[in-house]
């Protein structure tokens, strides 16, 4: 039943020794797979919130605008790919998920149920506007939440225990 | 949409310098190529595709030459590629709020490479306010920060005012009571002095003071009877006004918005909140106007008696005031968060109850009472907390306010020793200042009554400042439906910048019966909603008798509309009223008419209770099939020209589908029908066939003219045949079927058009 079980969904595993990762012409992503150059590939997280570098599934770009991405298979982890791919990877991903840090808050308040943030961010100053904080605030672990605002912008607030008093306020009500 | 943005005059020059030509369009774009926030710009000019970054000119591409473009929509934000000689680009990346530009912006670059290139508007719809970049309230142009401020309190006055002669009449009764309260003391200083204290005060004067103070305090009864019964009818009027006017913006908006809301958490806005301003506006609004009067009129008639007394009494009032200031957005926090806990548990309540069976049937009865239990402790431990809080800061607070009187007992006594004062004075004086006390002590209560009010209306009013989905501004009523139905260039997405319908184009003959066809995803159910208005376009049109949809009053149409889903509710009601849904005023020839139509009379006729059986969640449990058949009757019983069956047989076995398709069959007739069928052989009636791919037309035509085509449609039928003959194989020869004699889920049956 186990073996059933496995061979059913038939999942390819891959390694560094199976594909391989290169710079497109325009500076994204193309891969080789078995020796097979199968043009530009996107690499998409099975976990964004929760397992940023691991389980991550090679998507083979669609030739025509009919066809859907297809997987090739899932990399369960970076380790077995060289130092220069594993950066190819990590850069690919950051460009995918635009998830700035948010390093301090400069000043929140609420008003009418939207709350009004103007934060510092690992991508720079930025304002943004949530509303309906049941629905805005996303708790990622224990220690860590993620906030959507209005249009669908994501900021990580990584570390709470190492948030500012004015997040704290802001959050704690939600938390 | 902005789609021509003011680019600066030193960008201008930059263009115009390199000769990348006339700008058409320009949009900006907020992430540069290290992932940093920065201010860029997309330009389209008559030439060229120009990216501009931090100012400077990028990349150049050359308008002829662009193969392909396509925005993708990535996590959090979106980037916009071109493909140019093979090699893909990537032209601009932004944040979310720019995806519905660059979508569009998309659409203007496909039109370039398909040689069909149009003009489009630039139009400010931005959701910012353009004074202090903040975004506008959802669903508003309303900046909180720039415009007027309607106070939160101005806005409960306002709900306060069809009630507005009751509230009067509380008023007086309430300053009628403080004008005896204001009496009774001086007669109690009268009865001490001049009947009790005084030798020569006889029998007669002692009489004549008990009878007074027995007179104050009935009028203060009587007069609180009355005030009571204005009270509690204005009260129930405020709050039933405004749980009809939650509820009824509720009923009026799209049902995009009410997709996104839970239901536990608009019961208790509907119920507990309203409540609550209810409340508030009565006991604590009206009760606020009498306390202030009372307040300055005790404190008037104090420091007319006694100016170092009365400031005795009010010595330890600032400091009281400081410390309420203090504790005020505690309070408000502390009971924010009980509130929210407590949404969290009527919701995951509401959550478990709904899913009660997919929880006993995976065993899973223990999770589900841990997932309930977590959150009722979360509340208990919040309202403990709280209750802790409340019960120690409050007692604390009065003992302070109080404290004064301990100064004036002193100062007083003292004076009543020394013959200065007399006993009845000292007693009338006490009385006095614990009536002021007593203010104080309410007014120190306030913050905690008014962080109630506040988060409570402000739930409220969240609700009320919706702005519906669909615009009903220009409806006018329609001469007469008849069900000639044009989509022109229909292009719509749940998200304005992932198009489900791109560009649909369809003229739908009056009579005519259209089979939609395509992959789950295709944009078939979008399109249906659609045309039952449960959405308006983004753009293009649909025309139903050459009148744009938007323009058609919403009742009349949907009184032209007969519907039937895949999964029919049905509301808690006999099958009479049931079936009378659609058409309140049908009469019973209508009714039986509706049923026969629909294949359900005989049926209903076989239960104990005929047409009145009860049915709904606690009625009579009907099968899929019997359900089905009643809302058939229910989508037939006003005559409809349009009607739209979406999966209609799905969920039923084979013999009940040859009985909901001979009655759909009689349906049809002279109806435009649009029909939605995952099993391709209930769709062999219709006379053209629709098949979507990626919310576009792929095919067009009667079932033999697309299996000559032998395209996507073919294809399906193909699957579906092959589906069935490894099901008859298996079944040895009988169609597969689940538990009861259903079919399961999904599985195809009845065999496909030959």
């Amino acid at each position: 039943m186990k073996n059933d079980f496995k061979e059913a969904a038939n999942i390819r595993y891959l390694t560094g020794k199976d594909i391989k990762f290169y710079e497109t012409k325009g500076s994204l992503l193309g891969a080789v797979l078995d020796g097979e150059d199968i043009g530009r590939c996107d690499i998409l997280r099975l976990f964004p919130l929760h397992q940023a570098e691991r389980f991550l599934s090679v998507r083979r770009q669609a030739q025509s605008h009919r066809d859907r991405n297809t997987e090739v298979g899932i990399i369960e982890s970076m380790e077995s790919f060289s130092e220069e791919e594993k950066a190819l990877l990590k850069h690919e991903l950051e460009k995918r998920y635009f998830v700035p840090e948010i390093t301090r808050v400069k000043n929140a308040k609420e008003e009418f149920g939207h709350t009004y943030w103007e934060v510092e961010t690992t991508a720079g100053e930025r304002q943004f506007t949530t509303f309906d904080m049941s629905a805005s605030l996303v708790r990622i672990s224990e220690n860590s939440v993620m906030l959507i605002d209005v249009d669908g912008s994501r900021y990580l607030i990584p570390d709470l225990k190492k948030a500012d008093d004015k997040a704290m306020k802001m959050l704690d009500i939600w938390l | 949409m902005i789609l021509l943005c003011d680019l600066g005059k030193v960008i201008e020059e930059k263009i115009e310098k390199a000769s990348l030509g006339d700008v058409m369009y320009a949009v900006p774009f907020d992430i540069d190529e290290k992932g940093m926030f920065s201010e860029n710009y997309f330009a389209v000019t008559d030439k060229y595709l120009v990216s501009i970054r931090n100012g400077e000119i990028g990349l150049v591409l050359p308008k002829g030459k662009i193969e392909k473009v396509k925005a993708v929509e990535l996590v959090g934000a979106g980037r916009l590629e071109v493909t140019v000689e093979s090699v893909c680009h990537v032209v601009a990346k932004y944040t979310a709020e720019y995806m519905p530009q660059f979508a569009y912006i998309e659409r203007i670059v496909q039109e370039i490479i398909d040689g069909e290139e149009r003009v489009h508007e630039s139009f400010d719809e931005s959701k910012r306010c353009p004074n202090c970049g903040r975004n506008y309230l959802r669903n508003t142009r309303i900046c909180p920060n720039c415009s007027d401020k309607l106070g939160m309190f101005k806005r409960l006055a306002r709900l306060a005012l069809p009630c507005k002669n009751l509230y009067i009449i509380i008023l007086v009764l309430f300053w009628l009571n403080s004008a005896v309260m204001l009496i009774s003391p001086e007669i109690q200083k009268r009865m001490i002095d001049d009947a009790i204290k005084n030798p020569e005060g006889t029998i007669l004067t002692l009489i004549f003071f008990v009878i007074l103070t027995a007179l104050c305090n009935m009028s203060t009864t009587l007069i609180g009877i009355f005030r009571r019964i204005a009270s509690v009818k204005a009260s129930n009027r405020l709050v039933k006004d405004m749980r009809k006017e939650v509820y009824t913006k509720l009923q009026g908006m799209g049902i995009g918005k009410l997709e996104g809301k839970k239901t536990g958490d608009m019961m208790q806005r509907i119920n507990r909140d309203t409540m609550r301003i209810g409340h508030f506006i009565q006991n604590i609004g009206i009760m606020a106007a009498n306390e202030i009067v009372l307040f300055v009129s005790v404190a008037v008639v104090l420091f007319a008696y006694n100016y170092k007394m009365a400031l005795l009494i009010l010595l330890p009032i600032p400091l009281v005031m400081m410390i309420v200031n203090k504790i005020r957005s505690e309070v408000r926090r502390r009971y924010h968060t009980q509130w929210r806990k407590m949404d969290k548990m009527t919701s995951k309540l509401n959550d478990i109850l709904n899913g009660m069976r997919v929880v006993k049937a995976f065993g899973r009865e223990a999770w589900a009472i841990e997932q309930f239990s977590d959150v009722a402790v979360e509340v208990r431990e919040q309202s403990i907390d709280n209750d802790r809080y409340s019960g120690t800061i409050w007692p604390v607070i009065r003992f302070l306010i109080g404290f004064g009187s301990y100064f004036v007992l002193l100062y007083g006594g003292n004076l009543v020793v020394g013959g200065d004062m007399s006993l009845g004075q000292l007693t009338q004086f006490s009385t006095y200042a614990g009536y002021l006390y007593n203010r104080l002590d309410w007014f120190a209560m306030l913050p905690r009554h008014l962080s109630e009010a506040a988060t409570s209306a402000q739930r409220v009013f969240e609700i009320l400042d919706e702005e519906s989905d669909c615009n009903e501004s220009e409806e006018k009523p329609c001469p007469e439906i008849r069900g000639d139905i044009v989509f022109k260039d229909v292009t719509f997405g749940y998200k304005s910048y992932r198009s489900v319908i791109k560009n649909f184009s369809l003229h739908v003959k009056e009579g005519e019966m259209i089979g939609l066809v395509g992959h789950s995803g295709a944009g078939k159910s979008t399109l249906i909603n659609l045309l039952m208005r449960l959405y308006d376009v983004d753009d293009g049109a649909i025309e139903i008798n050459g009148i744009n949809l938007k323009e058609i009053d919403r009742a009349y149409y949907k009184h032209n509309l007969g519907i039937v889903l895949q999964e029919s509710y049905l509301f808690a009601g006999s099958i009479l009223s049931n079936i009378c849904y659609a058409k309140p005023d049908a009469t019973v020839d209508d009714v039986i008419r509706a049923a026969k139509i629909a294949n359900a009379h005989d049926f209903i006729m076989r239960l104990p209770n005929g047409y009145d059986t009860y049915v709904g969640e606690k009625g009579y449990r009907l099968s899929g099939g019997e359900r089905q058949r009643i809302a058939i009757a229910r989508a037939v019983i006003s005559d409809p020209k349009i009607l739209i069956l979406d999966e209609a047989t799905a969920s039923v076995d084979t013999e009940t589908e040859a009985q909901i398709q001979e009655a759909l069959t009689r349906l049809v007739k002279g109806r435009t029908t649009f029909a939605i069928a995952h099993r391709l052989s209930t769709l062999k009636n219709t006379n053209r066939l629709v098949v979507l791919e990626e919310g576009r037309i792929a095919e067009v035509g009667t079932h033999k003219e697309l299996m000559e085509r032998d395209g996507i449609y073919a294809g399906l039928v193909k699957a579906q045949r092959t589906m069935n003959a490894m099901n008859f194989n298996a079944d040895e020869g009988g169609p597969r079927r689940g538990p009861g004699g259903r079919r399961g889920p999904g599985g195809p049956g009845g065999p496909p058009p030959r």
